[in-house]
């Protein structure tokens, strides 16, 4: 380890530490631009200057790595110049285009203007012009060449992470400019990931552009349920605006740095999946009378599913999903495996699958196969085979989570089925056809609005927050189950989301231990599962 | 110019590139001569050329596209058949470069670089170290010193002459 | 100075022909010295002779070579830097041009000193006639076996590659130069590790520049002390010096290190006739410059430097009174600003706003505050960047602004009304 002092405060780091890695890991701040944790160190910005004692000209933090003994200044009147001077350069062609730039209010150039600027500007020239503004390069990006600062963390990041190759920096000098190679389109799976990796407006999101002042968006942790990965994400929607949308709450999704799951990352499928939080939403209760559905309260249709359930004395096909939470997993298994002993339960379709990549897309379309597996013992099992024997031997009813079985089966089988099947319950977020086909429909909240825990392919146990109010009358699956435990079962009282979780932990050895404090920001690895085998944390 | 499309253009070339990688430990460093050699033999850098180069070096188009687009002697368009390069360095100023140069485009009927002929290109360029001669030029490969208008009618001369 | 040592062969006709070189003594020092002598021995010559950079730098050459790691696991590689670009500077060019054998026997004993086997000659793309002249010198060298498998009959060999430019001044910066025989643009790299760590192709690199490497076989051939004792104190040997502008004979002149400026210019031919000295940059555009009273300076690194500005690539360029200094600076900042790799915001950007202001005043719309604004936007860049071309650029403006201040404001006066 090794022993310096920054701004008066003596702190130990390990030997090969940057000096902008020790003041990150140290909680303090120095402007920058070109570095990036994730992306190899350009050093072209120069505005991370600081101060070292004994030396004569101030140098770039992310390149100097400490040595013992080493006296750093970030904010001496030497270091101050030096970041005010290189800033001033940075700015000195820059557009104002704030007014109209959807980076403003989240700006490194705005922000550092403010921190460390506050200077008399000199320059009062023609500013240089480039070839492209408010150019699109991709179905993702907005490229406009004028507002760029010349970076490059958008050429490494296709360089390096996606190793793509999309963009170059052309030209020399002030001519320099950042676009598109010959012949390329800026249509790699993770594009999305250049909006927030461009510090400045150069590079911005098409899907968010113009939509709402960032200043007006609250943001919540969350983990994308899009795939097996779990990749952290901030969910950001609207919340202060003086005239609200309306249209949609959720305004978009941006990755939280994971260093074990998504570092700082996330993909375009899950990134641009949020319209499903407000759009196609289950909004009321239903229960079909006379063959139509109809609106209802909650009492009256927890009361109608519990009525159906009641006077079937048989088991009934469960079709649960890996969508859901361990908590709703675990409180399904309670209601109707332990309790109701239900015995035909699948949870896999093929339309689970998808394309997985070598990076952060898994194929398995879904958050919590993991935790369908480890509380329900079950490993692959289909719904085909629950549905196949429905077909042949109807059931009392189907139980359905979620899936949409006319996708899956097709219109026609789907139709023979439900001519087959007295009774079927849905409950879901999104509506589908069978949804529409049900005979009691039951709207639950979908993960933006309500507390829980995904199990990832690794066997992390990640939690999600609610952002959210459910909308409509949806209501969390996990009071939707308590409901009808209430009145099949002996339940009196509603268990909060993260007392189910501590009773889950208490009976499963996967989950054993586990409890929210300790799951935190970055989830932990439960027991004995695939990545705590390789020796992970 | 040929009538060959660039893609054959540059295939033709491959054997020429093979004997230029091997010299190099790095495929990559190859990029800088392979260039030249297609701009040598089309009169510019094609499309074509670029996506060559990128395949024979293993370097990502775009990197190609990066280098075409950073040094002075490529050129990205069908480019006239002569280059003149005049220089505009401090020492040719002082010994009176400006007043040649105003001669030689007046001379030639230059507009945005390109003669009124359409046969040679004029780039102002910045100091090529000939300081000893100035004001000079340089003539497609040859320097041309201590200019005068008598000297530079000559080379406009041989530049006609050349192409009839 | 009694004989020429450099520049002996550069008035005789076909000298770049092997047979008229070998015949005036080439190759003869580097087949004695690798047939009889170590490497650490050459290495020790070239230290105990004061041999410094002659490229610009003026880094001591023996002291360069031995930051090569000492246990080699990868390659080591010697590049030449023959991409001669400082405006004012023509003397690489002599070399190439009219003793390439001198050169290719430099590098012989250079790449024999540091237990090298492959070289790579960078020469920039606008020479042509002396890339062809050097060409064919290597040829025919190899051809006599000087270069390639078993030189001399020794295990010693050495595979040497022409690597041609292609048009930016900042490949001749040691790192650009780099970048650029790899296939990149020639964007300086950030240091550390210095090249002699991490150079070429990831290996350890020494890079010498073509005047520098041509010293080496006379030092080895008369000894180190001869070739310090012809310079100055810790500035050794003779120097090629670029003399143009306003000179009656511009031309390369070989002196030796120390020599006074005023010495060399009369060398020349002194200022044109009728004419006299108003100002005279020492080494090539990137020199602070120094007005006639300032040119009593001798011409090596330590005095140059004492003197406020630097030998640099010894390109002396003499300006009458006839001189606009508006219209010098103007040149200056617009190679600058055209020259800029552009990889790092304040040269980008600094280099382009500091043409801009001149410009502006040159053509008549200056104020008289856009001095203090291009002295500041100047100083703001230096030290702040990846290389020091910067540097380069922000010396001309401090320079003749600050020694030439009341021009400046006469200008600005005249041509815009005194506008503030």
């Amino acid at each position: 380890m090794i022993n310096i002092t920054i701004d008066g405060k003596q702190i130990q780091v390990a030997e090969g530490t940057t000096i902008i890695q020790a003041i990150d890991q140290n909680g303090m701040d120095l402007p920058r631009y070109c570095y990036h944790p994730g992306l190899s160190i350009a050093g072209n910005c120069r505005i991370c200057q600081v101060e070292i004692e004994k030396a004569p000209k101030t140098v770039i933090a992310c390149n100097t790595k400490v040595t013992e003994g080493m006296v750093i200044y970030t904010r001496s009147p030497k270091a101050k110049e030096s970041q005010q001077v290189v800033l001033e350069y940075l700015l000195a062609n820059h557009p104002l285009d704030c007014p109209v730039c959807d980076q403003s209010g989240e700006c490194k150039l705005q922000d550092y203007y403010m921190d460390y600027g506050l200077y008399s500007p000199k320059f009062d020239d023609p500013k240089v012009k480039k070839t492209k503004k408010a150019f699109p390069i991709g179905p993702t990006i907005m490229l406009d060449q004028e507002r760029c600062i010349l970076c490059s963390r958008c050429v490494r990041f296709c360089d390096e992470i996606t190793r793509t190759h999309e963009l170059g920096i052309f030209n020399r000098g002030n001519r320099a400019e950042v676009d598109l190679g010959p012949g390329k389109v800026l249509d790699n799976p993770y594009s999305g990931n250049l909006a927030d990796v461009c510090p400045v407006g150069a590079l911005t999101d098409r899907d968010f552009r113009f939509k709402l002042r960032v200043w007006y968006l609250g943001s919540q942790e969350s983990v994308c349920p899009g795939c097996a990965r779990g990749c952290n994400t901030y969910i950001h929607y609207e919340r202060s605006r003086p005239y609200p949308l309306k249209t949609q709450r959720v305004m978009r999704l941006k990755p939280r740095e994971n260093p074990a799951v998504n570092q700082w990352w996330m993909c375009d499928g899950g990134r641009y999946a949020y319209p499903s939080i407000d759009k196609e939403r289950n909004l009321f209760v239903r229960i079909r009378k006379s063959g139509v559905l109809l609106q209802t309260d909650w009492q009256g249709g927890l009361d109608a599913a519990a009525k159906l359930i009641c006077e079937t004395k048989g088991s009934w096909g469960l079709l649960i999903s890996a969508q859901l939470t361990n908590e709703e997993l675990y409180l399904s298994k309670r209601l109707f495996v332990d309790f109701l002993k239900w015995k035909s339960v699948g949870f896999r379709s093929r339309l689970d699958f998808g394309v997985e990549d070598d990076f952060l897309i898994k194929k398995d379309k879904n958050p919590n196969a993991f935790g369908v597996k480890a509380l329900l013992g079950l490993d692959e099992t289909s719904i085909d085979s629950v549905l196949q024997d429905a077909e042949q031997r109807p059931p009392e009813g189907l139980f359905v989570f979620a899936h949409d079985l006319d996708k899956i089966l097709g219109t026609q089988r789907f139709k023979q089925l439900r001519s087959k099947i007295k009774n079927i319950i849905f409950v879901g977020p999104q509506e589908n056809a069978t949804a529409l086909a049900s005979d009691v429909l039951l709207p639950s909240a979908c993960y933006a609005e309500i507390d829980g825990t995904f199990t990832n392919f690794e066997g992390r146990v990640q939690r999600i927050r609610k952002a959210l109010e459910p909308t409509g009358s949806a209501r969390p699956l996990v009071e939707i189950l308590q409901g009808l435990e209430m009145r099949l079962g002996e339940r009196q009282t509603m268990q909060a989301t993260e007392e189910v979780f501590a009773e889950l932990a208490k009976q499963n050895a996967f989950f054993s231990g586990l409890n929210y404090d300790l799951l935190g920001h970055s989830g932990r690895l439960g027991n004995n599962g695939p990545a705590a085998a390789k020796g992970k944390k | 110019m040929s009538n060959v499309s660039p893609l054959d253009d540059v295939r033709s070339l491959d054997s020429e590139a093979a004997k230029i990688l091997v010299l190099y430990d790095q495929k990559r460093a190859a990029v800088l001569p392979l260039l030249r050699l297609a701009q040598e033999k089309a009169g510019f850098v094609s499309p074509e050329a670029e996506a060559w180069v990128s395949e024979h070096t293993g370097v990502p188009l775009v990197h190609v596209h990066e280098a075409t687009s950073f040094y002075t002697m490529f050129h990205v368009k069908p480019h006239p058949k002569h280059h003149i390069r005049f220089c505009c360095g401090t020492s040719c100023m002082l010994r009176g470069s400006e007043e040649r140069l105003a001669y030689l485009k007046e001379k030639l009927g230059v507009r945005d670089g390109v003669s009124s002929d359409g046969l040679v290109f004029v780039e102002e360029s910045e100091c090529l170290c000939a300081c000893e001669t100035a004001p000079m030029m340089q003539v497609d490969d040859r320097y041309v010193g201590d200019l005068d208008s008598a000297k530079i009618d000559a080379e406009l001369d041989k530049i006609r002459k050349d192409a009839s | 100075m009694t004989e020429p040592v450099l520049s002996r062969n550069f008035n005789i006709p076909d000298a770049c022909m092997i047979e008229v070189a070998e015949k005036r003594g080439a190759y003869q020092t580097a087949r004695r010295a690798i047939m009889t002598q170590t490497p650490e021995e050459i290495g020790q010559a070239v230290t105990a002779s004061n041999l410094r950079g002659l490229g610009g730098a003026g880094f001591p050459t023996g002291k360069k070579w031995q930051f090569l790691p000492k246990d080699r696991t990868r390659p080591v590689y010697l590049v030449v830097n023959a991409d001669e670009g400082e405006p004012g500077t023509f003397k690489d060019r002599y070399i190439l041009e009219r003793d390439p054998h001198q050169l290719l026997e430099g590098i012989l004993l250079a790449a024999y000193a540091i237990r090298c086997q492959k070289a790579y000659v960078y020469i920039r793309g606008e020479y042509v006639e002396p890339w062809r002249r050097l060409q064919n010198a290597l040829d025919q060298a190899t051809a006599k076996k000087y270069f390639g498998k078993n030189i001399f009959g020794t295990s010693f060999s050495l595979e040497v590659v022409i690597h041609r430019g292609a048009g930016a001044y900042i490949c001749g910066e040691e790192t650009g130069l780099l970048n650029s025989l790899e296939g990149w643009k020639g964007f300086p790299r950030l240091k550390p590790p210095f090249p002699a760590i991490v150079g070429l192709f990831n290996c350890p690199t020494i890079m010498n520049n073509v005047e520098t490497l041509s010293c080496i076989p006379h030092i080895v051939k008369n000894g180190p002390d001869w070739f310090a004792s012809l310079g100055s104190p810790g500035n050794g040997g003779t120097h090629l010096f670029s003399v143009s502008g306003h000179v009656n004979r511009p031309g390369v002149y070989e002196m030796p290190m120390g020599t006074p400026l005023k010495e060399i210019i009369e060398k020349a031919g002194g200022v044109r006739q009728g004419h006299r000295l108003k100002a005279v940059i020492p080494g090539g555009i990137s020199a602070k410059i120094l007005t006639a009273d300032e040119a009593d300076v001798r011409m090596d690194y330590d005095s140059l430097r004492a003197a406020g500005t630097m030998l640099g690539s010894a390109g002396i360029i003499v300006m009458d009174e006839t001189t606009c200094m508006v219209k010098a600076l103007l040149y200056a900042t617009k190679f600058f600003a055209h020259e800029s790799c552009g990889q790092c915001s304040p040269c980008r950007e600094g280099t382009g706003w500091a043409y801009k202001i001149v410009k502006r005043i040159y053509e008549g719309k200056g104020r008289m505050r856009d001095l203090d604004v291009l002295l500041s936007v100047a100083k703001g860049m230096e030290g702040r960047t990846i290389c020091a071309f910067a540097d380069a650029a922000s010396w001309p403006v401090q320079s003749y602004i600050l020694k030439f201040r009341a021009e400046f404001e006469d200008y600005i006066r005249r041509t815009s009304s005194g506008r503030d």
